[in-house]
């Protein structure tokens, strides 16, 4: 009896593991060998042939792969300096001595925590480039435009509104993010600055700026691991098009395995953007590491 | 004067976030003859939950709302369990290859995007699943467990381990210890995952658009995109279907809303 209570006692803390390991096993880590195996191949419903890097050649011998990757990083640089600036902004607002404090903080989040997809759709009838559009109904009929304005048919239009419609979603997440590290900033030390006699300037400058910028910096680096993925959209609001001049990465990797079921070519395109997701996540945890040791 | 300033940019900010759902919703509780009124009316003249009827029984949008809450809540209700089980493992016990399997954990979620996805469906479709739940669901649950492990992580270590080391003494069994002592104290930390995990199985879209192909088992997101295009002009019946879309997120975070702390896939670092 003794003896398999110790050996119960030791295999404990492996079956509290288990069930949830052999989930993590099937669905993420065998699928991640998988795909990078994937990659060398080219695969067919019905057989497979290895060819070594030419998926990979593929990849980069393809003209819509770069416009893909330009989109991305306009959709990037905007999205994210957007959400950045304009969630400052509203944490700074936020953080004054006003009231109705909470049910600003509701109605600025209720957009992050609403489905992707489901408000993509909500957008696409506001931006419908037809006159059906609510936008297009509103500006017809006040008279600022006589015809339909193309917003989603444009190239630069829509773009423009993925933007737009990105920084909308995303923006409330920013601000209480910002918001949540400036309530931490202790008000003595503001206090001990005033004894000073320091301008608003001054204390922003030597305060606020310096103890936030970790907050800054990991927000920033999320948003830009999350804008590498960015996909409902893009996908709900323009397919991609048209002809391909608003597709993301990630569009373009979805119809190339899903529609032209190329799993070789979607695969090795992921592969191929994985060292720049592998550096933002590594300076993320640096920045982490640092800001909570002190 | 100063403070006047900071309203007006506040409230210009929350018109233009939560105005596109004060369209959908007053759009979707007025008649059609209604829906093309300019200047729109806030308040419907003919209010009336006909839209709402007409979605629910003459289009599958009744099917895809409850394939949502049946996914949702089973992905959440499993996940929870297996994820604190897990975490558990992790914050209390001592075990060979911990640290090893603590880095697997963390590297994983690094990963090559949509990559990864192609062989969940390659998957998925070998064990016949496609267009069931379980073809839905069973992934879900694998992707929320590296991330969410290592947050739960934190909850347990955060609690002091001498009430259990107590229990220790009286000989209870170390499962008891993590169900009847542990479990209760980290409550909160339970909740914030069950919100995590419930959004993001009601959010899924791609993974959806991927292993269904009839409306059987279709969610909202995926239901909503098929359902939208006919019906562009029909802005009442559009937007009613759309309010059933995010109606249950935004019931919950007001219901929750003490839970809902806004965190970043960094916390889960914490060493």
């Amino acid at each position: 009896m003794g003896k398999l209570r110790t050996l119960m006692s030791k295999a404990t803390p492996y079956l509290f593991l288990l069930p949830a390991l052999i989930f993590f096993g099937i669905f993420v880590l065998f699928p991640m060998f998988w795909s990078f195996r994937l990659s060398f191949f080219n695969w067919r419903v019905v057989s497979e042939q290895f060819t070594g890097l030419q998926n990979y050649a593929n990849v980069l011998a393809d003209p819509i792969f770069y416009v893909a990757l330009a989109n991305t990083l306009l959709y990037l640089v905007t999205t994210v300096g957007g959400q950045v600036i304009l969630g400052l902004f509203f944490a700074f607002l936020l953080n004054q001595r006003i009231r109705g404090r909470a049910l600003f903080r509701v109605m600025y989040y209720i957009p992050v925590i609403t489905s992707w997809a489901v408000v993509a759709i909500l957008w696409a009838m506001l931006l419908d480039p037809t006159k059906y559009g609510f936008l297009n109904y509103a500006l017809m009929s006040l008279g600022i435009t006589g015809s339909p304005v193309h917003w989603l048919t444009e190239p630069w239009l829509a773009r423009i509104s993925i933007i737009m419609f990105s920084i909308w979603k995303g923006l409330g997440w920013t601000a209480m993010m910002f918001l949540g590290a400036l309530q931490s900033i202790p008000q003595k030390v503001y206090e001990v600055a005033d004894l000073d006699n320091a301008t608003t300037w001054r204390k922003f400058q030597s305060i606020t700026l310096p103890l936030m910028s970790p907050v800054v910096a990991v927000v920033t680096a999320q948003l830009i691991i999350g804008a590498f993925n960015i996909f409902p959209q893009v996908y709900i609001l323009t397919g991609g098009g048209p002809l391909h001049s608003t597709e993301s990465l990630t569009t373009w990797q979805f119809s190339n395995a899903f529609t032209k079921l190329d799993f070789g070519y979607a695969t090795a395109m992921g592969f191929l953007l994985l060292p720049f997701i592998l550096i933002m996540t590594l300076i993320q945890m640096r920045l982490v590491r640092k800001e909570f040791e002190y | 004067m100063r403070s006047a300033a900071v309203y007006v940019a506040l409230i210009v900010g929350a018109l233009v976030l939560i105005g596109p759902f004060l369209w959908m919703l007053s759009t979707s509780f007025k008649p059609k003859t209604e829906i093309f009124k300019f200047p729109p009316t806030l308040w419907p003249e003919g209010f009336n939950l006909k839209n709402y009827v007409t979605v629910l029984t003459e289009a599958p949008i009744g099917r895809y709302f409850i394939n949502s809450v049946l996914i949702s809540a089973i992905t959440t209700s499993v996940t929870v369990f297996l994820v604190s089980l897990a975490a558990y493992s992790f914050a209390r016990l001592e075990f060979k290859g911990k640290n090893f399997l603590f880095v697997a954990l963390v590297a994983s979620l690094i990963s090559p995007g949509i990559a990864t996805l192609i062989p969940n469906f390659m998957i998925v479709r070998a064990a016949g699943l496609l267009d069931t739940y379980a073809g839905v669901f069973l992934p879900y649950i694998g992707w929320n467990i590296a991330g969410n492990l290592l947050i739960m992580r934190g909850f347990f270590r955060a609690i002091p381990s001498s009430i259990e080391d107590a229990a220790k003494l009286d000989n209870c069994s170390v499962f008891d210890i993590y169900f009847k002592i542990a479990l209760p104290l980290v409550g909160a930390g339970l909740a914030t995952l069950a919100i995590f995990i419930w959004l993001s199985a009601w959010d899924e879209f791609m993974w959806v658009l991927t292993v269904t192909s009839g409306d059987a088992v279709r969610t909202m997101p995926v239901g909503l995109y098929i359902f939208q295009g006919p019906y562009i002009t029909d802005w009442n019946l559009l937007t009613a279907a759309v309010t059933l879309g995010v109606a249950p997120s935004i019931v919950f975070f007001l219901l929750m809303q003490r839970y809902f702390v806004p965190t970043a896939a960094f916390e889960a670092y914490k060493g």
